[in-house]
């Protein structure tokens, strides 16, 4: 992405004072619609602090005490602990073979001009257009048949899957741009293809092999009705299921319904405060060259 | 030489065919064959009864409701998000000192499961405590204090509500990154011809982010079409069937009513349905790109 933001020098030719004005003006108002727009996220965090009764009470202003107690409580009626390793583990584990995956597919499919690789590249990104709701219930009877309702396989398996297509799409469109000298010196040498890839051409792809992890991280982090379905014992739930759950059970409780959904959302927005130029990068990559 | 880059092509994406074709390719091949059988998800036999699940869709009050919801659930967040998000950046593509401020709040939604969106909100439009009523009585608007997820003639637009507000940071951050990518040096002779703002945003910078166009309605339309979690766990369909969707209606009939078949056939039609409105949305858009 080419940064475009306006040059110091040239002066631009709107910057009377009447259009100060009415630019700090847009600026004032487009911060209050932010304030507005954000005001459900504040009142999530504010009332995961107070007691019922004062959520009762005064479910807008700013909390009185920190009941840290409404945490304690929410990480053991949801077995928090247990949902966020479990998420985790199936996060962690999806992403990183959709990584090894994606790239090493995609690898022959932005570099040689066959007519295999671009069929296999048509056949690739055309999957993007299946929706899982299709191969839901062949799915079901299938992880059924192989007793593997209950692992992690089964879920990590359908999200490597799922995903592929896109990150398939997401490094081929990248491999296309990079330039291929570095391995044809490399070839020269007599290096094998997988060395050189292993070697010389992953390096290259850090961008898109970051955006790749984002977007899949976010995906599947947050999704609730594959592991809803294949994850049934609560010693595996993961987050959204266990909050779902919860809610069940404690649905009258908004002090703890508040602070467990707060405990849900904090790792992937703690990790995007972190992160947010790659957040941000990540999502456009794949969309403004289209 | 030729052979070696055949060897090479195959044994590269061998591990990504293998996976695709196990848990994707056939799962949704086989999807067409369990949609011509009475299969109930727990019997080992599978019984083919051919369309007879077809013909049962046809007449069915609750698929023809669900059909109409998709459409209305679709239009709407499609429509909607696309110009709240398109709004916002342009006004953020101007100089803006609070523009990362503004950005992340708009952006966090976007992380955050729609379980922790459907019930914050649910939360919020309750009819006697949500803060939502509460507000709009204290401003004097009494009469809109509506009970916001119980009344079946809303109820679906508030959901569509909740995901275009989840969901409204994407797009726009995509948005921006287009407006961003387009050359100053457009802008600058439109300034010397004397152009107007307005002008300026039709003839310029609408038409070359058309890609961020194709992309983002392809996202939402696709999105809106298959969503799942965000009814699901606010109304569950309700009230009656009124935010029951196709993607809803195919869960309930697979997984509580024990007819995967019948679900299957469903499946089938959003498929279809899917596939159909990308393909017309992509030549469309596609022709109005315009190229640097």
């Amino acid at each position: 992405m080419v940064d475009l933001s306006p040059a110091p020098v040239a002066p631009a030719p709107r910057a009377t004072p009447r259009g100060r004005h009415v630019a700090i003006a847009a600026e004032i108002a487009l911060l209050i619609i932010a304030v507005v727009y954000f005001f459900p996220v504040y009142i999530m965090l504010t009332n995961s602090m107070k007691t019922p009764a004062e959520i009762a009470q005064h479910p807008a202003r700013l909390p009185l005490s920190f009941v840290v107690q409404n945490f304690a409580d929410a990480w053991q009626a949801s077995s928090f602990g247990t949902a966020f390793r479990n998420s985790l583990i199936v996060t962690v584990i999806s992403v990183s073979l959709l990584v090894a995956v994606s790239s090493l597919a995609s690898y022959p499919l932005g570099r040689f001009q066959t007519r295999l690789s671009n069929a296999l590249y048509v056949l690739f990104v055309s999957m993007l257009m299946l929706p899982f709701q299709m191969a839901m219930i062949p799915l079901y009877r299938m992880v059924y048949e192989l007793q593997w309702i209950n692992t992690f396989r089964s879920v990590i398996l359908v999200f490597v899957a799922v995903n592929l297509p896109f990150s398939i799409f997401l490094y081929t469109g990248f491999i296309r741009s990079v330039p291929e000298d570095l391995e044809e010196s490399a070839t020269i040498e007599g290096a094998g293809r997988l060395r050189i890839f292993l070697q010389i051409v992953f390096p290259l792809l850090r961008p898109v092999t970051s955006s790749v992890i984002i977007l899949n991280s976010l995906a599947i982090w947050n999704e609730f009705l594959l592991p809803l379905l294949f994850l049934q014992r609560r010693a595996l739930r993961t987050i959204p299921v266990a909050v779902f759950s919860f809610q069940g059970q404690y649905n009258t409780n908004w002090a703890m319904l508040f602070a467990a959904l707060v405990l849900a959302m904090a790792p992937m927005v703690l990790t995007f405060l972190v992160l947010q130029k790659q957040f941000v990068k990540g999502i456009t990559a794949g969309s403004v060259k289209g | 030489m030729k052979k070696n880059i055949t060897v090479a092509t195959l044994a590269f994406t061998a591990p990504a065919l293998i996976v695709i074709s196990i848990f994707l390719l056939y799962p949704v091949l086989s999807g067409f064959y369990y949609s011509l059988t009475s299969w109930n998800g727990l019997d080992r036999t599978v019984e083919f009864i051919g369309l007879r699940n077809y013909r049962e869709l046809l007449s069915d009050r609750e698929v023809s409701v669900s059909l109409r919801n998709t459409v209305v659930f679709t239009a709407t967040t499609t429509v909607v998000q696309n110009l709240i998000a398109l709004v916002l950046a342009l006004i953020l593509d101007g100089r803006f000192r609070t523009r990362g401020l503004v950005k992340t709040m708009f952006f966090v939604p976007v992380l955050m499961s729609s379980i922790v969106v459907g019930y914050t909100w649910s939360f919020l439009l309750h009819p006697l405590f949500g803060l939502v009523n509460k507000g709009l009585s204290g401003i004097g608007l009494t009469f809109l204090a509506l009970d916001w997820l119980g009344n079946p003639r809303i109820a679906l637009f508030s959901v569509a509500g909740m995901s275009i507000w989840r969901w409204v940071g994407y797009s726009m951050v995509i948005y921006l990154a287009a407006l961003q990518s387009v050359p100053e040096v457009l802008y600058e002779s439109a300034d010397i011809d004397g152009a107007s703002p307005l002008r300026k945003t039709m003839s310029i910078t609408l038409p070359l982010i058309a890609p961020a166009f194709t992309i983002n309605i392809l996202i939402t339309l696709i999105g809106a079409m298959k969503e799942f979690d965000m009814i699901y766990v606010t109304t569950g369909g309700g009230p009656g069937y009124a935010t029951q969707t196709l993607a809803v209606l195919l869960y309930n009939q697979a997984f509580q009513a024990n007819r995967m078949g019948y679900g299957a056939a469903i499946a089938v039609v959003l498929f279809m349905i899917i596939l159909t409105v990308s393909m017309v949305q992509l030549r469309i858009l596609r022709q109005r790109e315009v190229r640097l």
